[in-house]
């Protein structure tokens, strides 16, 4: 039986999932949880394990083969299984997941994933961003003889486990798909990634409400708070101070992240200077 | 911490530094690229598809001026959590443009120093 939102929170909370280092609820889905990018991660082209969280992401180029280590550890009883694939948003930029069939009842550690990007764009994967998704199955027995392969307890890519996937494990699609990113000037590396989906934001129309609003009740405000900026949320005035960035903090911190306006209560509006000229290349 | 010199999209090299930045309270959703130096912008800009990604929210907003005060336009303003070299911080920021730059309301919270010769940013 494959478990629901609910069932995987139940059964992390009741130790059915023995452990879970770094679940967080926000990760789960209707029937799965996604799994993200980690600390930890290696790419063909650059050779080495690279420290995704000091870097801040992993860039996997055109035909590299990656393995990324998951943020969450797990520790599954003997009556459970776990089977994980890459999430859709990035199979469709052309990344393929080299996963085995399952995570047996009984495994410990992190997950490490195999990902070839089969694209021509470099992609990259932000540490922290969900990447993969993960199905729990309830077993209706335990398995008698649980898992203690090679990979149990692996909380760090080894030598062992970078040693084990081949330099180039695809020759014949990296070779085609560099020489087409050579051949093709319009195939530039993609600056922006993929990001965990969030609630979008409402509209543009609060923010706009916000503004009017602030707009509307300046004049009265000036009387009193003349130099002072302002915070205006549901149309009100809620803080006042002299410090724009604290302001904002303190808004976020109260009222959540949303849409509010912050305004300076002068009779002229906030000017902000881009003095640096720009010469094409091409004339230097 | 030295960063050197972006000399592939700017001649003569330019300083550059990795910033990486998120929606406050945001623990999963960051972004990070390089930005280009500029003690002649007041504010940092950002490129509005990067904002885009990280579905911030408008803030405020500014009149723009350009060289010699000559007018831009209106730019909508955010506030996001920035991390540059290891240090955290909040600040604001204007979508305009499609190259990432570094403003001096993020760029004076730094001791920067500007080795040229050796086409390297270091800070202390």
């Amino acid at each position: 039986m494959i478990l629901v939102d609910e069932e995987i929170k139940e059964a992390v909370n009741n130790g059915e999932i023995e452990e879970f280092t770094n679940f967080s609820e926000e990760c789960l889905q209707p029937a799965s949880y996604d799994l993200r990018v980690g600390e930890e991660g290696y790419t063909t082209s650059a050779g080495k394990v690279i420290n995704i969280k000091n870097e801040g992401e992993l860039k996997i180029q055109p035909g590299d083969f990656a393995l990324v280590m998951t943020h969450e550890k797990l520790k599954l009883r003997t009556n459970m299984l776990g089977r994980f694939g890459l999430r859709s948003a990035y199979a469709r930029r052309g990344l393929l997941a080299t996963v085995g069939p399952q995570v047996d009842p009984g495994f410990e550690g992190k997950l490490v994933i195999g990902i070839v990007n089969f694209s021509a764009q470099l992609i990259k994967l932000p540490y922290l961003t969900p990447f993969c998704t993960l199905e729990f199955y309830r077993l209706k027995k335990s398995a008698r003889t649980p898992y203690k392969g090679p990979y149990q307890g692996q909380e760090h890519l080894t030598n062992e486990i970078i040693n084990s996937i081949p330099k180039d494990p695809h020759p014949l699609a990296v070779m085609l798909i560099r020489q087409l990113v050579a051949m093709s000037p319009s195939l530039g590396p993609e600056e922006v990634p993929i990001l965990h989906r969030r609630e979008p934001p409402k509209s543009p129309l609060p923010f706009q409400q916000e503004k009017r609003a602030f707009e509307r009740i300046k004049p009265e405000l000036m009387k009193t708070n003349r130099g002072q900026y302002v915070v205006v949320r549901e149309e009100k005035p809620v803080l006042f101070g002299h410090k724009k960035t604290e302001l904002a903090k303190q808004a976020y911190k109260d009222f959540g992240y949303g849409p509010l306006y912050i305004g300076l209560l002068e009779e002229e509006p906030e000017v902000v200077h881009l003095s640096t000229p720009r010469v094409p290349k091409r004339m230097t | 911490m030295n960063y050197p010199y972006d000399n592939n999209n700017y001649n003569p090299p330019a300083p550059v530094l990795p910033i990486t930045m998120r929606v406050p309270g945001d623990g999963i959703n960051q972004i990070t690229i390089d930005a280009l130096v500029d003690t002649g912008a007041d504010i940092t800009c950002l490129p509005r598809a990067l904002i885009k990604a990280l579905h911030a929210e408008c803030a405020s907003s500014y009149d723009v001026l350009g060289i010699n005060g000559v007018p831009i336009g209106p730019a909508d303003s955010y506030f996001l959590e920035f991390e540059i070299a290891s240090t955290k911080l909040m600040s604001e920021v204007i979508a305009v443009g499609d190259e990432p730059i570094l403003g001096r309301n993020l760029i004076n919270e730094f001791t920067l120093n500007l080795q040229g010769p050796s086409q390297k940013l270091v800070i202390k």
